[in-house]
């Protein structure tokens, strides 16, 4: 998977017409930005890895750009190995791009080599993954047809590993960059001429790397795969006769089941962030309940108070033959994060945590947030909503990322968009002497401003706006600005 | 038998009318037990209700009421009006007379103050206009403020109730187009059971009766230049008996010089005035 990262960023950004430019991942060093990884169509357009983001900017304008993650994307590397290992039970991630699977034996239950091989490539394209796939008879082979190849999936036939490696270039046998250099300026430009030279002479001229890499993909020299473990989630599992459509009895058998599951994660000091709820179904795919808990919890009591709402308003008529119970997530029980000097009752952090975990569930994760001030001086920009659930329960300190812009007043509402309102002015840069707003017109007695914004250049709206603080003559006051842009007159916050 | 009543430690009328409503009627520890029950316990018949009432008084300990203090509004004038504040474990009205009367201002400002002992602030956003940044310069904990965002009707309550009934909150705020004596009263108990501060912001005019603690009314008035003139009346207050005449307030930006600013009490629309000045 060559692109993994690329693939993984662009998956999490969603929307596909908008992800599909061209794109690269960039990090941090010395003050700039630097490109790490280039994806295809960038590639194509001239943008190399170690340029700075300015440089690579000036090719592609459209370039996109997304921070480098190397534990997000081992992360989820390790749970395409778990996906994987319906194929296979000896999965390997290889850490940063590749799977391994040692698919001996297994070939015959999927009807060959090839359909074993086509419908995991099928399922990892599915989840918007570029990859090369190669099945031969060694790790070696395998690895060297998947680095060197533009075809999604090449198949050695069994014994014809030499003769397939043959025209690859050395580089492909996982060697060091330095080495696979070395053999160029030899004139060692593929495999089939590096086998061409007497065995015993290699180790004493390139060391004992280049023979071992060379056995190895040979299959001279057994090469093993490790098995990757997914790690263990705790489950519960209860198989019905038959269908089930009454909201009654599978409460009974999930509050069962909950106490099976949480037993022993209290054995283990450990608590529940997070718990699945599957509902298996008779011909149709099964149900998902996901749980997001705030906070550690293995009381069984509120984590059903939490279910039913959910468990309610989902529909059973289809008949419900099985449930399993996922504890997805655990963690050290109490290990709320919070502060050493606290002075909260522990039974306030308790009720708290309890009460986010009810909101969120009935009202959705989208509904339950707070608030970060950002460092931006377009009015609307100032700050970002963040979910509960991303920041956790914790009360937050202002950090030193806050904003200490000394700014006029703000009003306490601003209105999600700007209401055009007309306006009297009586100097073409002055304030509003009377403004129409909600179809009544009012005199205006006081005004204070301007406060001139322009910013927002580099989004590539350009914001330029007058903001003026006007107090009409019933005493309301208001947050209006002119658009210097077009000259129009908006309403945007009340001071209220 | 007596002794067993009068030790009930809570004179909650609220109570009471619950679990009269409920259960079989229950001995007021106002009155005297009636002469024909003084000698309970001799026939199995009374140990049974006694019994009865044992776990009657022990349910009723999930309703113990957290007792109220007062939170300073931060307008000092208008906390010596009220006799130190707004209640705590209470539900308050503030109706603003118009669209930009400080009624959230206000409401932001007791907030902060109620949630000076690292308690939680819940906002349920019905109106999605609330601008962060400025709650900055009123002095809420920001750390400590979370936002429900919720249309107006059951569920905006309901996040409130729930809200309330919780002890890690110090202060919920729901602005409301009208306010309805039922839920009003729902939220009430809520914030019995949860020593909180709720605060409606009802927007216009509200004229019925109310369940709330105390109902207040912001009006703006004309000013001049950039100083906003506030009219408050004390429309309904549940500690003190007699409401205080209206105030009117020179409403700043930034929470601390409020109590710099003087008040004028409004009897006779006197002109606002500051000290010495």
């Amino acid at each position: 998977m060559p692109y993994l990262s690329i693939d993984r960023a662009r998956r999490a950004a969603g929307r596909e017409g908008e992800a599909w430019r061209p794109s690269v991942l960039t990090r941090p060093a010395g003050g700039v930005e630097v490109v790490v990884e280039v994806c295809p169509q960038a590639r194509a357009l001239g943008v190399r890895p170690a340029m700075t983001i300015g440089q690579a900017r000036a090719s592609v304008p459209t370039l996109r750009t997304w921070p480098y993650a190397a534990h997000q994307n081992q992360v989820w590397l390790e749970r395409l190995a778990g996906w994987a290992l319906r194929f296979s039970p000896i999965v390997e991630p290889v850490y940063p791009n590749t799977l391994l699977l040692d698919i001996t034996g297994c070939a015959r239950l999927f009807g060959g080599e090839e359909h074993l091989a086509k419908q995991a490539v099928a399922g990892l394209a599915r989840s918007g993954l570029q990859v090369r796939a190669a099945v031969a008879d060694t790790v070696g082979a395998a690895w060297a047809l998947a680095v060197n190849t533009t075809s999604t999936l090449s198949i050695v036939p069994v014994g014809q590993t030499s003769a397939w490696l043959a025209p690859l270039p050395p580089a492909a046998l996982r060697i060091d960059a330095r080495l696979a250099e070395q053999l160029d300026m030899l004139g060692i430009r593929t495999i089939g001429d590096l086998l061409m030279l007497p065995r015993a002479t290699l180790p004493a001229r390139f060391g004992s790397q280049l023979v071992l890499r060379v056995q190895q993909a040979l299959g001279e020299v057994f090469e093993g795969v490790v098995p990757y473990r997914p790690p263990d989630i705790p489950m519960a599992r209860q198989i019905f006769d038959g269908p089930l459509a009454e909201p009654l009895p599978l409460r009974a058998v999930i509050e069962r089941l909950l106490t099976e599951l949480l037993e022993p994660l209290r054995r283990s000091g450990r608590g529940l962030r997070r718990l699945a709820c599957v509902l298996y179904r008779e011909r149709a795919a099964p149900l998902v309940i996901v749980l997001s808990l705030t906070r550690t919890c293995r009381d069984t009591g509120h984590v059903g108070a939490l279910l039913w709402p959910r468990l309610e308003r989902t529909d059973l008529s289809a008949g419900i033959v099985g449930v399993t119970l996922l504890a997805r997530r655990t963690e050290a029980f109490g290990s709320m994060p919070g502060d050493l000097f606290d002075r909260r009752e522990p039974m306030d952090i308790e009720a708290w945590g309890n009460l986010i975990d009810r909101l969120v569930a009935r009202l959705g994760c989208e509904a339950v947030v707070r608030p970060r001030l950002l460092d931006d001086y377009q009015p609307e920009r100032a700050f970002r909503y963040v979910t509960v659930a991303q920041t956790g329960g914790a009360p937050e300190e202002p950090s030193a990322g806050t904003p200490q812009m000394v700014l006029p007043p703000r009003p306490v509402r601003l209105l999600p968009r700007p209401l055009p309102v007309s306006v009297l002015a009586s100097a073409p840069d002055g304030p509003p002497v009377w403004l129409t707003f909600r179809g009544r017109g009012q005199t205006v007695v006081g005004a204070c401003g301007p406060e001139r914004l322009e910013t927002g250049w580099w989004r590539g709206a350009d914001i330029r706006r007058d903001y003026f603080r006007v107090t009409i003559d019933t005493g309301e006051q208001y947050w209006v600005f002119r658009d210097l842009n077009t000259g129009r007159w908006y309403l945007h916050g009340l001071f209220a | 038998m007596s002794a067993l009543v009068s030790t009930m430690p809570f004179h909650a009328p609220g109570v009471y009318a619950q679990s009269h409503a409920r259960r079989a009627p229950l001995l007021d520890a106002g009155q005297p037990p009636p002469a024909d029950k003084m000698h309970v316990g001799r026939s199995p018949d009374h140990r049974a209700r006694l019994a009865e009432l044992t776990r009657q008084i022990a349910s009723l300990r999930f309703h113990w009421r957290v007792p109220s203090r007062y939170c300073p509004t931060g307008v000092a004038w208008l906390d010596t009006a009220l006799g130190g504040g707004l209640l705590t474990a209470a539900v308050h009205e503030l109706i603003a007379a118009s669209d930009s009367a400080p009624a959230y201002s206000l409401a932001m400002r007791v907030a902060a103050q109620a949630a000076v002992g690292g308690k939680w602030i819940v906002y349920i956003d019905t109106t999605r206009d609330l601008y962060p940044p400025a709650l900055l310069a009123l002095g809420v904990p920001l750390g400590r403020l979370i936002v429900v965002r919720s249309g107006y009707g059951a569920e905006a309550f309901w996040a409130a109730e729930q809200s309330l009934r919780c002890h890690a909150v110090a202060a919920v705020l729901l602005p409301l187009r009208n306010s309805d004596p039922l839920s009003v009263r729902r939220l009430q108990l809520a914030a019995e059971t949860g020593g909180g501060i709720g605060l409606l912001i009802c927007a216009g005019l509200s004229g019925g009766a109310t369940f709330a603690a105390s109902r207040l009314r912001l009006d703006c008035l004309p000013g001049r230049g950039v100083a906003r003139r506030v009219r408050i009346t004390v429309l309904k207050q549940r500690a003190a008996g007699q409401s205080p005449d209206p105030l009117i307030v020179e409403w700043p930006d930034a929470a601390d010089p409020m109590s710099a600013y003087a008040v004028s009490v409004d009897r006779s629309s006197a002109p606002c005035c500051r000290p010495g000045g």
